[in-house]
């Protein structure tokens, strides 16, 4: 990109030198004497940076700068250098550090000042770049320019350039992942296993990865800017069906898994002949371990396969890049030569052409005889491969493999075949996707209970209800949440009465066994029903409730995680907290049950009630 | 009294020089075959040994680093369905330090992709398949051409092996004259019809026992094809296999004509398939006869003459032999018929019904001969086929042999067997 400078100065010696010297750097110069004619052209002409002495004749150069601060548009008005000797009258002047984005003190190395000059155009220009992307990607529905995590780490220099059309972060949520060398495909699959990862599109910027990537990227090309807003706009909405339990996995599969659901791709093989398999996956993931992870989800039913081509395998490095010979079968020489066999009728005699040829002439080599008639002296009823290398004859060769990774040797019917498939999501897949106990694996990382909760649940009611007292409180008045205002962080406990036969078995040995730890101190015991039951029940029949209640339990427990403990019962569940005290669990009761229930086909109602732990105690 | 007393009187009542004159048939062209027999086999007989006794003595062949002191060709039209059993039965054998070469001789039907699979599983060594079909002497010949063996054996496809068979076969070649050596030839089939059953029989009697006197007498003069082993020097020294059929007989002729010794090894055993069909046999018969006939008395006929440069009284003696009492035996039979019935009119059944009892007992005591030298259970199973045996091998495949002989000496018959291929037919009558 050209920039044009203009430089507003009286002092002709130095004028003369600044100009030659940018327009060294391919810049183009203008050049005013004093402040009107240089007030003038800013206003006429489009500058992107204008160098302004203070002193100038007509008008001093603050007051020029400041008429084109109020005549120009921001977009329109040059960056504004003040260079003076007079840096501390310059200073003084109220408003001079706003018009001015630096002032320069006479005389100056020329050096430095031109790479000052330098950086600040750059700076407009990737300004101005990102701007302009802005706009182009807001034509494709995105609304801000997408914010990329770059592999490798990028150096300043490529930062720069990249901002120009992406927002680079090195923060938590990025919209993709930029690959800008061919070695970053590596860093690619490292960062795609990690947590929260696996949705994320990877895009192309070295023109390269092909199929792998997600999506590739060039800047002159408007195409791939389409391209990449799809491929963000796809993953983005796919992404917000999943659970946060499966955003959050950590096991291959079930990354494997998301990667397919957000990205809608099937995971179809290339070949890329620079592997040793020969076989490229598409999504980044780990080479050697992505097809065993497939195939335990076909076995699971969760991918469904198709074969694409067969290899066959080097015996001792498992390589597929072997070289297929036709060997002799003795010796295993591929140094092979086609001859025919001359069967000569009148003595019976039959040998391969070598042993008759004599100069231009056939000679039986049995009885001396010329042979000279086709069909009649004799014919050539086939041919023979006479191995070079040993000397033998045989009509039919070996087939041979020798591997071109390690040299191994192997005989066409030692080497073992592999067989590769494409993978698709099964419809079991993607029901199973879709709610919230997707994933395949614990995932101990979430830590509270809050975490897994997204920030714009919405409430459910009642998600926090308790039942009218029993017959006699014994140290606590129960109320009802919902037709209480107050928020439930200042509610006070509510304990219900439970009936000691109702509770499940595992959950008694468990108190039992912290009890006798002595770590039964401020422990939650929250009962959980259900007000949706008897109309899903009704409606759709007890299995579909049965399901719907197993789902949530599982979320819960996924939810909790090493907070608390869930126990299932007749009537009734039952979550055992040990570390939290009431006040915490009534606080992010409401958004964790929200969470649970919020991915199921239909909402089950749960109301929770605590029980008294000494209750629990004395039952 | 009745005709039948009347005969037996008649038959108790010749005296010796009478005798001569009602049995001079037999008397001149069967009795003395059963005669030589037994003097040759009570002079030469051994008890059979066993394996253990054989590993003691070292075999004459040079131990190569790998195969290749002895050679196996497999020469083959269309045996798909054989070569995998026949190669696997040689794998078995108690020697094993030989290489296989299989010709697969102009084949249409899988022969050849078969046999490439079993060298690709090693256990042949050379694969060599022709696309036109040149005849088994041309296969031999290539495969003898390819082949690196100083012993080449040849076999046939439908054939299966003793194990000692190869073991057996090449102790003869522990006499530097000895050039050629044949084995013994056993029906597998012999349960399959009457036919085979006969053909067993018959087997046992002119191999088992035959060969084994032709080997006292220095008169092994037919290598069969089926199961023989050649010095590869020998071979050489006639120019390998010669135009067939009877290429076993031509080459065998030769050898001797050469002056190398052939030698019969009774206990290198080859099984084979005979015909079970009537009509098979007769024409494998007719076909084997007319190429003797050829071979011995057109391509070979030198050898009846003393003032031949080829002459040889060992040679001299089987021509003579076979002319005599094979020919000349099948070509009177018929006029000896006919001359009983004229001269003592309805007592001729009776003689020819003595006759065949007279040769039933031969047959009984050469078959009991056979169990005792080859050690093989083969008495009891065949006692009861004896009778049928006698009067099949004097009428029926007496009149076969007389059929052949007449359509080789008068119509060459044998130019027009299709066991040559016609491009080589054309070009060599015989």
């Amino acid at each position: 990109m050209t920039y044009r400078i203009l430089i507003a100065d009286d002092d002709s010696m130095l004028q003369e030198m600044l100009k030659a010297a940018l327009e060294d750097r391919g810049y183009v110069i203008d050049v005013a004497g004093d402040g009107l004619s240089a007030l003038r052209m800013l206003k006429a002409g489009r500058y992107d940076l204008a160098l302004v002495d203070y002193h100038l004749p007509e008008i001093d150069g603050l007051a020029s700068a400041r008429v084109l601060n109020e005549v120009l548009d921001d977009a329109d008005r040059p960056r504004l250098i003040a260079v003076t000797a007079d840096t501390a009258g310059l200073e003084q002047r109220v408003g001079s550090n706003e018009v001015f984005d630096t002032i320069v003190r006479k005389p100056f190395d020329i050096r430095p000042f031109l790479q000052l000059i330098d950086q600040r155009l750059n700076a407009l220009g990737s300004r101005r770049a990102a701007q302009a992307s802005t706009a182009v990607w807001a034509e494709h529905s995105l609304p801000r320019r997408p914010r990329a995590a770059v592999v490798p780490y990028p150096t300043l220099r490529q930062r720069t350039l990249l901002e120009a059309y992406f927002d680079v972060t090195d923060g938590p949520s990025p919209d993709l992942v930029l690959v800008t060398e061919e070695k970053g495909a590596a860093e690619a699959v490292a960062l795609r296993t990690r947590r929260d990862a696996a949705t994320l599109p990877i895009v192309d910027l070295t023109g390269t990865l092909g199929h792998s990537a997600d999506a590739s990227f060039v800047p002159s090309n408007l195409d791939t800017w389409r391209d990449v807003a799809t491929a963000i706009t796809r993953f983005n909405s796919r992404r917000a069906r999943l659970a946060p339990t499966t955003l959050l996995a950590q096991d291959l599969e079930t990354q494997l898994l998301a990667y397919m659901f957000v990205s809608g791709r099937e995971l179809e093989p290339s070949i890329d002949p620079s592997r040793r398999s020969c076989v490229l996956y598409p999504g980044f993931f780990p080479e050697d371990r992505v097809g065993q992870a497939a195939e335990r989800l076909v076995r699971q039913g969760l991918l469904s396969k198709r074969f694409v081509d067969r290899f066959h395998a080097c015996v001792s490095c498992q390589s597929h890049r072997l070289n297929v010979r036709e060997e002799c079968p003795s010796c295993r020489s591929p140094d092979l030569n086609e001859v025919s066999i001359i069967h000569h009728f009148r003595c019976a005699h039959q040998a391969v052409e070598t042993k008759f040829v004599q100069g231009p002439n056939l000679i039986c080599p049995k009885c001396r005889q010329h042979l000279r008639h086709y069909g009649s002296d004799y014919d050539r009823p086939g041919h023979a491969l006479v191995c070079n290398a040993c000397g033998g004859s045989n009509t039919e060769p070996a087939v041979g493999f020798a591997c071109l990774d390690c040299g191994a040797h192997m005989n066409g019917d030692a080497v073992s075949r592999r067989d590769v498939f494409a993978y698709a999501l099964t419809d079991a897949a993607v029901t199973r996707l879709a709610t919230p106990a997707a994933s395949l694996a614990p995932t101990p990382a979430v830590r509270t209970v809050n975490a897994l909760v997204p920030a714009t649940a919405p409430a459910v009611e009642p998600v926090w209800k308790a039942e009218a007292p029993h017959a006699t409180p014994k140290r606590h008045d129960s109320r009802d949440m919902a037709a209480n205002p107050e928020p439930p962080g200042h509610a006070e406990p509510i304990y219900a009465k439970l009936d000691p036969a109702a509770m499940p078995d595992a959950l008694r040995d468990e108190l039992s066994r912290l009890a006798a730890a002595g770590r039964l101190g401020p422990a939650v015991i929250a009962e959980i029903r259900y007000d949706a039951r008897d109309r899903i029940v009704r409606q759709r029949g007890d299995g579909v409730f049965r399901g719907l209640r197993r789902l949530f339990l599982e979320n819960l427990a996924n939810a909790l995680v090493e907070n608390g403990t869930v126990f299932s019962g007749d009537d009734a569940d039952f979550v055992l907290l040990p570390d939290l005290t009431p006040q915490e669990f009534a606080e992010a009761a409401p958004k964790l049950l929200a969470g649970c229930q919020e991915l199921l086909a239909q909402p089950v109602g749960p109301s929770v009630r605590l029980v008294d732990p000494q209750d629990l105690a004395a039952a | 009294m009745s005709d039948l007393e009347a005969a037996l009187a008649f038959l108790l009542a010749q005296s010796g020089h009478s005798i001569v004159q009602v049995f001079w048939y037999t008397l001149l062209f069967e009795i003395p075959h059963y005669l030589l027999g037994f003097i040759a086999v009570a002079l030469t007989v051994r008890p059979p040994r066993d394996g253990d006794d054989r590993a003691a003595e070292p075999l004459p062949v040079r131990r190569a680093a790998g195969r290749g002191a002895v050679s196996i060709v497999v020469v083959g039209h269309n045996e798909a369905d054989a070569i995998e059993r026949c190669v696997r039965s040689l794998r078995e054998q108690s020697f094993n330090d030989f290489e296989i070469v299989i010709i697969s001789d102009g084949s249409s039907d899988r022969m050849p992709q078969i046999a490439a699979r079993l060298a690709s599983e090693g256990l042949v060594d050379k694969v060599l398949a022709t696309n036109l079909r040149g005849g088994k002497s041309a296969g031999i010949n290539l495969a003898i051409s390819e082949c690196s063996g100083d012993i080449i054996i040849t076999v046939d496809c439908d054939c299966s092996y003793d194990r000692f068979a190869i073991e057996n076969i090449l102790r003869p070649f522990a006499d530097p004259r000895v050039g050629g050596v044949c084995g013994d030839i056993v029906p597998r089939n012999a349960d399959a019809s009457l036919t085979a059953r006969f053909q067993a029989i018959e087997y046992l009697i002119t191999i088992s026992v035959g060969k084994l006197v032709g080997q006292a007498l220095n008169q092994v003069v037919c290598l069969s094809g089926a199961f023989g082993a050649f010095r590869r020097e020998a071979l050489a020294s006639i120019g390998n296999f010669d135009v067939g059929g009877g290429e076993d007989l031509d080459v065998t002729l030769r050898l001797r004509a050469a002056g190398w010794r052939t030698a019969f090894a009774g206990d290198a055993i080859c099984y084979t398939d005979v015909p079970v069909r009537l009509w098979n046999l007769v024409r494998q018969r007719l076909r084997w006869e007319r190429d003797a006939v050829r071979l011995r008395y057109r391509k070979y006929r030198s050898l009846l003459y003393p003032r031949s440069f080829r002459f040889h009284p060992a040679e001299a003696l089987h021509q003579w032999d076979f002319l005599l009492f094979s020919v000349a035996a099948s070509a009177l039979f018929p006029i000896y018929t006919v001359w009983l019935y004229v001269e003592y009119s309805t007592f001729a059944t009776v003689i020819l019904l003595s006759i065949q009892i007279g040769l039933l007992v031969l047959d009984v005591a050469t078959l009991a001969l056979a169990a005792l030298i080859t050690g093989r259970p083969v008495f009891w199973p065949n006692l009861p086929y004896m009778l049928g045996f006698s009067i099949f091998t004097s009428y029926f495949m007496r009149m076969v042999r007389l059929v052949a002989y007449i359509e080789e000496w008068f119509l060459f018959g044998s130019t027009e067997d299709n066991y040559v291929p016609q491009k080589v037919r054309a070009i060599r009558k015989w």
